[in-house]
């Protein structure tokens, strides 16, 4: 009997790791997706942790507008999927969690408004979080048309608390009410070096930045594109450049551990506003149909504001119809970072670049 | 002084101290050494930190490791009264606490971070490693029942400091929310680790109690089980990050050599 008081330990110690409680209602309030009539969109809506894009055609009646909503799991909305509102103007949808903790306010645009061909980067705003910098830009009746993306929602991960300002990209001041794009690569240090993500380069483009999928695939994250209803002749603006000291990653191609700007403008078939290109298939995809870049040798360090013209040349046997022009069915997006190679986590640390007055020049 | 150069210090003082007192003993057959006996103890323990009760938060306990985790010691008991039938034990033992899980969360707060100081906190659901990998020189004061033939049951507080610490782990499989429930979504999936080290929050003092039984097999040796129970917090007071107590509880088993 007396040999049972080990075992009867032994119990006794097992008895602490006991079965794991029932699970707890869900404390998740996202809209997952939207629905909208597909003979309205002009591309496939944009999900964000805090707002919701829909870019509709021309000539569709926003004052009457019930889109559907997909929720987390459990998860209420206000007002009500389905509900019929006017979206001359953004609505806000409230939605709340399963166990009722917890509740996020979405803005959901219809945007018909096309795109402006100048970028002044005068509008900026902390992001719903209020950590980093996002640029918009406004039509002239002051209606929020697009935000430009950026890799900044993954450098959260990075940041700590670090102020907004302190993120890859950011403004700068150019004097007073008129600001610039400013970006600059960051060394990760070593978490951003765990992920095989030793720097991160300010970037800015037309599109979105999924940020759900940074880690996995920083490439197809970076997803560019937005309707466009002109053919691009050339793009225009001004910079300035200083090459940052400490080069991170390989040498190019020509064997330099040097780092250069970059600029870029695709122009696209968006298969009926089902495709977005990414950084995987960005010069490569069988639906470019014209590629605007900055010639290696004008990237390069200018302390002043320096022009340059960068023409759109157009795919080996491609032609624009104009037909599927008025309906949206092309993406364009401009695209620009403080490293060349900052997408494969190559550059010098510091390399700044300030963009302005960024113009697409239009044929016709 | 490296952990196993402290060790070793450790035991070639307390072999030094029992062999003195046993030569005391010996010689001198004072009041207090009458009736003492000296052992030294070497163990394996098994068992964890875990809350207590078990929070919601975590679904499944996926891995368990224990871990090799040893111990060594010496003690005395000083047997009271001629029958002895109770004593009074203490000693110092230093012994590893060690486990390694893998466990799957939902909405489980936590704080990613990196060597550079970086850090995200934020809402974690999907999976967690934990690697625990703690030692401790150990003061038990027991009490200590005599009166059964071969065997000795004893029980009382522990009193713990911690002397080399290793909280670390990752998470894997499964999405960030920065900041809560509705933060931005960071999604981990295959070789994407979020690491964590809490290892400088771990609280250096650390009591509970325990309670075990020796059984005398042969003349000088015993075969004993334990088990202990930490009743304040694994981590600081001003610790955070983990929401819930962890409460480290270990069942050693190991030989002894009374002399």
């Amino acid at each position: 009997m007396k040999y049972k008081c080990l075992g009867l330990l032994l119990i006794a110690s097992l008895v602490v790791f006991s079965c794991t409680k029932d699970e707890v209602l869900n404390s998740e309030a996202d809209i997952l997706s939207i629905t909208v009539p597909a003979e309205i969109l002009k591309v496939a809506p944009v999900v964000e942790n805090n707002r919701i894009a829909v870019r509709v055609k021309f000539d569709t009646d926003l004052t009457q507008q019930s889109p559907l909503f997909d929720l987390s799991q459990g998860a209420t909305i206000n007002p009500k999927s389905g509900t019929t509102l006017d979206f001359s103007q953004p609505q806000l949808y409230t939605v709340t969690s399963e166990d009722g903790n917890y509740s996020k306010v979405y803005t959901v645009s219809y945007i018909k408004t096309e795109i402006e061909l100048k970028y002044n980067f005068n509008n900026y705003r902390l992001d719903e979080s209020g950590k980093y910098h996002v640029f918009y830009e406004k039509s002239s009746n002051g209606d929020n048309i697009m935000d430009w993306a950026s890799g900044n929602s993954a450098f959260v991960l990075l940041a700590g608390s670090a102020p907004a300002e302190q993120y890859p990209t950011t403004y700068a001041t150019v004097s007073q009410d008129n600001y610039a794009a400013k970006l600059t690569t960051h060394s990760t240090g070593p978490f951003g070096a765990m992920f095989g993500m030793p720097l991160a380069a300010g970037n800015l483009f037309m599109g979105n930045f999924d940020s759900e999928a940074a880690l996995a695939n920083p490439l197809e994250a970076v997803k560019m594109g937005v309707p466009f209803e002109h053919v691009p002749k050339t793009l225009k603006g001004t910079f300035k450049y200083k090459e940052g000291d400490v080069f991170i990653g390989e040498a190019n191609a020509q064997g330099e551990k040097r780092d250069y700007w970059d600029i870029y403008a695709i122009f696209y078939d968006n298969n009926g506003g089902e495709l977005m290109l990414n950084g995987s298939n960005k010069f490569t995809h069988e639906n470019l149909v014209s590629i605007a870049r900055i010639e290696k040798e004008e990237a390069v360090e200018s302390e002043s504001w320096k022009e340059f013209e960068i023409p759109f040349v157009m795919e080996a046997g491609k032609s624009i119809d104009a037909q599927k022009l008025a309906n949206g069915g092309y993406n364009i997006s401009i695209v620009m970072t403080s490293s060349i190679n900052g997408d494969f986590f190559r550059g010098a640390v510091n390399s700044t670049l300030l963009v302005d007055k960024l113009e697409i020049i239009c044929y016709d | 002084m490296n952990f196993k150069q402290t060790i070793l210090s450790f035991l070639l003082v307390c072999f030094f101290v029992v062999t003195k007192a046993q030569i005391g003993t010996e010689q001198e057959n004072s009041s207090f050494f009458k009736g003492v006996d000296f052992h030294t103890r070497a163990s394996f323990s098994i068992g964890g930190s875990a809350p207590i009760p078990f929070p919601v938060e975590i679904r499944r306990i996926e891995h368990y490791n224990p871990t090799l985790s040893l111990g060594l010691g010496v003690g005395l008991t000083k047997w009271l009264g001629n029958k002895e039938i109770w004593g009074i034990r203490t000693g110092l033992h230093v012994e590893g606490k060690g486990m390694k899980t893998a466990a799957e969360v939902k909405n489980y707060f936590t704080e990613v971070i990196g060597q550079g100081g970086q850090k995200v906190t934020g809402n974690f659901t999907g999976m967690v490693q934990t690697n625990a990998k703690n030692s401790y020189f150990t003061l038990p004061l027991l009490l200590t029942y005599g009166a059964l033939e071969n065997w000795n049951l004893y029980a009382g507080p522990f009193f713990s400091v911690l002397v080399e610490k290793n909280f670390t782990g990752y998470v894997y499989d499964g999405y960030l929310r920065e900041g809560g429930p509705t933060g931005t979504k960071i999604v981990f999936s295959g070789d994407n680790r979020g690491p964590y080290d809490f290892s400088q929050d771990l609280n250096l003092f650390q009591w509970g109690v325990m309670a075990g039984g020796e059984w005398t097999f042969r003349k000088h040796l015993s075969l004993f089980g334990e088990l202990s129970w930490g009743l304040n917090n694994l981590f600081e007071r001003d610790f955070k990050t983990i929401i819930f107590d962890m409460h480290p509880i270990y069942l050693t088993i190991g030989l002894s050599y009374i002399f």
